[in-house]
């Protein structure tokens, strides 16, 4: 589990169901899972049942806009550098929002257009990655955003790591 | 310059040496200082944002 979700209170203090968007092999998930939570993957691209693997979380091969979920049934949706690859990230942040129980939050983590290495190599820095990358964020238009699909700003980090 | 790098490193491109470079813990330790820098000042390569979904009137 990432550090920042790991030593966050917000996550170590409860227990709920979850659903991470683009999940990998699920090695996130297992972790959680590891942590008493109930966890449900999606992932369009993964080659192997992780449920085989012995990681023993279950994984839907379903892209996020093709998957069928019932609304109001998680506690937390991950979308792990998800949102810049979508065609349509604000109808897929209203499906998060809308599969989200009451009190339920999304964690969204994207490049940041705000980055100093994108304000010095502009378009060769790798995070354009187009066409890969199909839209980029700020804080500002995150807010925007999220606005849009009824959700509000809790929280910002920054990210160390690099995807 | 490349021929040279090709001759001393097996073939190898220089971008290789260059990451072999960025590799050794020195290099591990400057980066990570300008990463935690960036990160203070907002200005690191990614973002994370945690939504609640808004209550309804």
């Amino acid at each position: 589990m990432p550090n920042r979700l790991k030593s966050d209170p917000w996550f170590t203090s409860r227990r709920g169901r979850i659903l991470d968007v683009g999940c990998g092999g699920g090695e996130l998930l297992a972790e959680f899972k590891k942590a008493g939570w109930d966890t449900l993957g999606l992932e369009p691209f993964c080659e192997e049942s992780p449920l085989a693997k012995g990681l023993g979380v279950e994984i839907i091969k379903v892209s996020f806009e093709e998957a069928k979920l019932a609304p109001a049934q998680f506690d937390i949706v991950i979308m792990t550098h998800v949102l810049e690859h979508l065609h349509e990230p604000l109808t897929a942040l209203r499906k998060a929002a809308d599969v989200l129980v009451p009190g339920g939050m999304i964690y969204v983590e994207v490049p940041n257009l705000d980055s100093l290495s994108f304000r010095v190599f502009r378009s060769r820095w790798a995070q354009v990655d187009a066409p890969r990358h199909l839209s980029h964020f700020t804080l500002r238009t995150m807010v925007k955003l999220s606005g849009f699909a009824g959700l509000k700003l809790w929280r910002k980090v920054m990210v160390f790591a690099k995807h | 310059m490349q021929l040279f790098v090709a001759a001393k490193y097996g073939g190898e491109f220089p971008a290789t040496v260059i990451n072999r470079i960025l590799r050794t813990p020195a290099a591990k330790i400057a980066t990570s200082l300008v990463s935690g820098l960036l990160s203070l000042v907002g200005k690191s390569d990614s973002t994370g944002y945690y939504l609640v979904r808004e209550a309804k009137d």
